[in-house]
């Protein structure tokens, strides 16, 4: 595919770190969160994993097969712009994907995160609907852009 | 000698009424997306169709210019511009032009299409 002429604009991805609290016990102390689905100005950016961590030392107590901490634990996404180009068959899903494409030149933008999963100590897969804003901001010829540090409450 | 002229005249008439071409056309029924670099058989179509446009027919002889010996099918290849980005495809089935024949190709939202590099 060969992108426009006026899109010169080749940034790729967006990076945040990401804690998961609940309003009893703290930080959940997981090895990682298996996936966040992520949106940036209500168009879908893409779905990612945190970074696998071990953080099973500073685990305190763990309660329902789920590790809970004291202190923050931040685990960090690395979330580039996934280009899905599955199951193109007509020429309408191919304008439909270009038409849809994002490209994101220089300026303000809200990411949006919409539903997170992650698995507990007896592996039972545990998915939460959320809904988290948070603005970032695509300055020229960067190709990536920081977040920032968010907390999910998730009880 | 007048058999002679006589079959002369009635070969060259006979050549003359079998060389009539055949001729194709392309609509491009996309919307917001224009069509580019159109060709059928290596014949070009058209450079460029917007969306709602229909090209001007393209005649094809029998083993003429383009060497195609019809009846022949062959896939419709366009580039698919979208607000400048471009993406290269062909269609799925081909189209047959037969001899003396007009074809209109329509490409719409459903015309089942691929990208060889992707499909591949």
């Amino acid at each position: 595919m060969i992108d426009s002429e006026s899109n010169t604009y080749k940034f790729e991805q967006v990076t945040f770190t990401i804690s998961l609290t609940h309003s009893k016990y703290g930080y959940l102390n997981l090895s990682q969160i298996d996936s966040i689905e992520l949106y940036v100005d209500s168009k879908y950016w893409g779905t990612f994993s945190s970074e696998v961590r071990d953080t099973s030392f500073i685990t305190e107590n763990t309660i329902d097969y789920i590790s809970y901490t004291s202190q923050k634990t931040k685990y960090l996404v690395v979330a580039p712009y996934k280009k899905i180009m599955n199951n193109m068959e007509t020429a309408g899903d191919y304008v439909d994907f270009l038409n849809n494409r994002m490209t994101l030149s220089p300026g303000q933008y809200l990411c949006e995160l919409r539903k997170i999963k992650y698995t507990k100590l007896n592996k039972e897969e545990v998915e939460r609907k959320i809904q988290l804003f948070s603005p970032f901001k695509v300055s020229l010829n960067e190709v990536s852009s920081y977040v920032g540090d968010l907390t999910i409450q998730i009880d | 000698m007048i058999t002679k002229k006589l079959t002369i005249f009635l070969s060259l008439a006979l050549l003359i009424a079998c060389n009539d071409p055949s001729y194709i056309r392309i609509e491009n029924k996309l919307a917001n997306s224009t069509m580019q670099n159109i060709e059928w058989g290596g014949v070009p179509l058209a450079s460029q169709l917007l969306p709602g446009e229909t090209s001007t027919k393209i005649s094809i002889y029998d083993d003429g210019y383009y060497e195609i010996d019809l009846p022949k099918s062959y896939p419709l290849k366009f580039y698919l511009n979208v607000n400048g980005d471009i993406v290269y495809l062909e269609t799925v089935y081909s189209f047959r032009l037969g001899e003396e024949s007009e074809l209109t190709i329509t490409i719409t939202d459903t015309t089942k299409v691929l990208n060889p590099l992707m499909d591949n």
